[in-house]
């Protein structure tokens, strides 16, 4: 009887070609961190030594599936996991697609890859022949290019390929990895750390089979899911069918979360051209579904007019209308998907792109970055042809791109003059198209999450605005700060634990329960578990893993802050004159570390870390 | 005559390939999709995803090639099978079929695999979000 798991760990040092070894999986560790999340924090911590620079051959990059990844298990994604060179913390970063499955298809949960190549090279992973190649023919080469490429060279169609871009190349500090096409783990620059190795593709095919506990179980766990989708009062499904992640932006807008011009606002009136009907009518043709996914949220199709006419995109997801439309003013539906398939094929994270070019655009509009600073670009905002432009010398590092591809938190303070002021960012990492003026447990997400301001480790806005009640939970006040440390608290241990399964966040607001993925979890594995063990036991465990790793590379209490920005008063929505003041941020902080068993700096106490299995960090 | 046959609509198909993860479980006894008997190819950068099976050939290149008659037709069914045993790998049905992905050899059984229409009761059919692959009768009573 199998249990979800491959059953083996791959480990490659590229810097010695002979060194390519595997381990079995140890099964009490499986049973300790589940997989994804949970795997990569246990090895990052033990493998990298503190304060290791990100490109050092030393910080590895693993590709890391988990139990559900390959079965019938509804949308599964696979993670990357690295120190981050853009913000120096634990860095997971999440695909969808069927690169991880296929992985899993070879044989592996994990693939740890460290070192560094002498010369540009791919690693292919045919089962159990592993081979590092070269790579120097498929330098320079975009993430659209290579797939057939290197399809053909290695002979086999159903390939799955992994790779970056020229970005990548370059050590653009907020490089993505593209997993095949159409799917990219974005955020915090793993594809500059796959650079740094000289690692220009992973490609994979697997003929093994994945065998689970209990098959009836989990086809009738799948069909309950698949039919609570249809079920249209219960869940936000058949929005996010129809219209995919852009269905929010209309709520986002109306609620003043949707950053406008560098997020000097929350809400502005382009956004209507840019949610899923502008989209729909500008480009979409299908439904695209990521592996084992009934929901199908992403929509491909072919831009009909204009000067990108005949370009093939993909949904531009809410992210990216949120930063590359709006915060740089681009009203524009056409220029906006190609904003995101170019940032796509040059291998860049769109949110981080989009964010930069709005603060270059705020940069440009009070004249602190000049014409001739930009090569004679006019970059105001709104000006989608030279945001083009500015997209490209970034990925090339060309001009004063070489000044943005390192992240707007050392960009703006290599420019100085009070830009520091507007560079949008926590930790380094530019912020998600959640602006959190006006929804307080939203700002504390972002101060407190772990790789740096990401909406993904917890992004309570509809609880907040909606004054709903989590489960297990109480309804909070939108503008209050009450309570909200316990709802993120909850939240946090929520992705944790699912992203440990690689849930996808946005089919877990579509029709699955969270008992759902307990009940999947333990049909696959054949271990018991319900949703609130789940997250007692792993969730809690596996944030404050990731807490000890930033706390040892010098993370404490006066990062979990938020920009100057949001400490100015929302200019116009529902919560107009928002702001958080130190007095808010100090108490909500206060209020989180205590209920954490953190101490007043946010360093998890031994108590806690003895409680939580974590004893061998205990004296860290 | 009945003639009957799982058919794939690459217009509904979203690419999912759940179709691939339950034929396998249900022919090969686990989730190994590279082997089931329907295959979800991606064309036009991903434009398009067209899922392609057996089609239960009137008249079936791959049952007229195999020299070991490990293939029959069962015609008051409209299914064109694979007698396992008498299986013996070599792969001239592969060869003889003009259709892409629609007959596989499970290397850890060295047997031909093809859809054999799950005896009337696709599981593709069953779990096909979309209905992109529809149980088609042609004629009969």
């Amino acid at each position: 009887m199998g249990n979800g798991y491959a059953g083996k760990i791959l480990k490659i040092d590229l810097s010695r070609k002979d060194e390519i070894s595997t381990d079995p999986l140890d099964m009490k560790f499986a049973k300790k961190f589940l997989g994804g999340k949970g795997f990569g924090a246990k090895l990052l911590y033990d493998l990298l030594p503190p304060k290791t620079d990100p490109y050092s051959p030393k910080n590895p990059i693993m590709y890391v599936t988990g139990p559900l990844t390959g079965t019938l298990a509804p949308c599964i994604r696979y993670c990357l996991v690295t120190k981050s060179p853009l913000t120096n913390t634990f860095n997971d970063t999440y695909a969808g697609g069927d690169f991880g499955q296929e992985l899993k298809y070879a044989g592996y949960d994990v693939v740890i890859i460290s070192g560094k190549a002498k010369k540009p090279v791919y690693l292919q992973i045919f089962d159990d022949d592993i081979q590092i190649k070269d790579a120097q023919h498929l330098w320079g080469l975009n993430t659209y290019e290579i797939y057939d490429v290197l399809k053909s060279e290695v002979n086999e169609k159903t390939a799955k390929v992994s790779c970056i871009g020229p970005a990548g190349e370059n050590l653009v500090k907020f490089a993505l990895v593209d997993c095949d096409l159409h799917r990219q783990a974005g955020r915090g620059g793993a594809g500059a750390v796959m650079g740094s190795k000289n690692l220009k593709a992973v490609v994979v095919r697997g003929t093994n089979g994945i065998s689970v506990a209990d098959y009836d179980r989990l086809e009738k766990e799948v069909q309950k899911i698949s039919h609570d989708m249809g079920i249209t009062d219960k869940f936000f499904a058949p929005k996010l069918q129809a219209g995919g992640t852009p269905a929010i932006v209309d709520f986002s807008n109306e609620e003043a979360v949707l950053p406008y011009k560098n997020f000097q606002d929350q809400t502005s009136d382009i956004a209507e051209n840019l949610n899923d009907k502008g989209q729909r009518k500008s480009f979409w043709l299908r439904e695209y579904g990521c592996f084992a996914c009934p929901l199908h949220c992403s929509k491909i199709g072919m831009i009909k007019k204009g000067p990108y006419k005949g370009t093939v995109c993909d949904t531009v997801e809410y992210e990216n209308v949120g930063l590359l439309g709006t915060n740089c003013a681009v009203g524009n539906v056409d220029a906006l998907a190609y904003s995101q398939n170019l940032c796509d094929r040059l291998g860049l994270d769109a949110i981080t792109t989009g964010n930069i070019v709005g603060f270059t655009m705020e940069c440009f509009e009070k004249g602190i970055i000049t014409k001739k600073d930009l090569g004679g670009l006019d970059l105001s905002f709104g000006n989608w042809k030279n945001m083009m432009e500015l997209i490209n010398m970034i990925a090339y590092r060309k001009g004063i791109g070489n000044i943005l591809a390192e992240g707007v938190m050392r960009a703006a303070k290599k420019i100085g003059k009070g830009t520091e002021n507007f560079a949008i960012h926590i930790k380094g990492l530019e912020s998600p198209a959640w602006a959190p003026r006006g929804t307080p447990g939203v700002g504390l997400a972002l101060m407190t999450a772990d790789r740096g301001g990401c909406h993904q480790r917890s992004n309570p806005v509809g609880l907040e605005v909606f004054g709903l009640a989590w489960p297990g939970g109480y309804p909070t006040e939108r503008v209050s700060i009450k309570g909200k440390p316990d709802l993120v608290i909850w939240e946090q241990h929520h992705y944790a634990a699912l992203y440990s399964l690689l849930m996808c966040e946005i089919f877990s607001h579509a029709g699955i329960t969270n008992e759902s993925y307990a009940s999947l979890f333990s049909a696959v594995t054949g271990w018991d578990a319900t949703y609130s063990s789940l997250l007692s036991e792993y969730g809690e465990r596996i944030w404050n893993i990731t807490r000890m790793f930033n706390w040892r590379e010098g993370f404490q209490r006066e990062h979990d802050t938020v920009p100057p920005r949001f400490k100015e008063p929302l200019p116009s929505g529902p919560a107009k004159g928002h702001k958080f003041t130190d007095e808010d941020i100090n108490k909500m902080l206060d209020e989180y570390y205590s209920k954490r068993g953190w101490d007043e700096q946010g360093k998890p106490t031994k108590e806690k870390l003895i409680e939580l299995g974590l004893d061998s960090m205990a004296s860290d | 005559m009945v003639r009957q046959r799982v058919e794939g609509f690459f217009d509904l198909c979203t690419g999912c390939r759940i179709c691939e993860l339950v034929c396998s479980q249900k022919k090969l006894g686990m989730y190994k999709p590279r082997y089931a008997a329907i295959e979800i190819e991606l064309k036009s950068e991903g434009m398009a995803a067209i899922p392609s099976l057996c089609v239960q050939c009137e008249d079936p290149h791959c049952m007229k090639s195999c020299i070991y008659g490990a293939i029959e037709k069962d015609e008051k069914m409209g299914i064109v099978r694979i007698i396992r045993e008498k299986c013996t790998g070599c792969e001239m049905c592969i060869k003889a079929c003009p259709i892409n992905g629609a007959i596989k050899i499970d290397p850890a059984s060295n047997k031909a695999l093809k859809c054999d229409i799950c005896d009337g009761d696709p599981a593709c059919v069953k779990f096909c979000p979309t209905e992109a692959v529809k149980l088609i009768k042609i004629g009969g009573q």
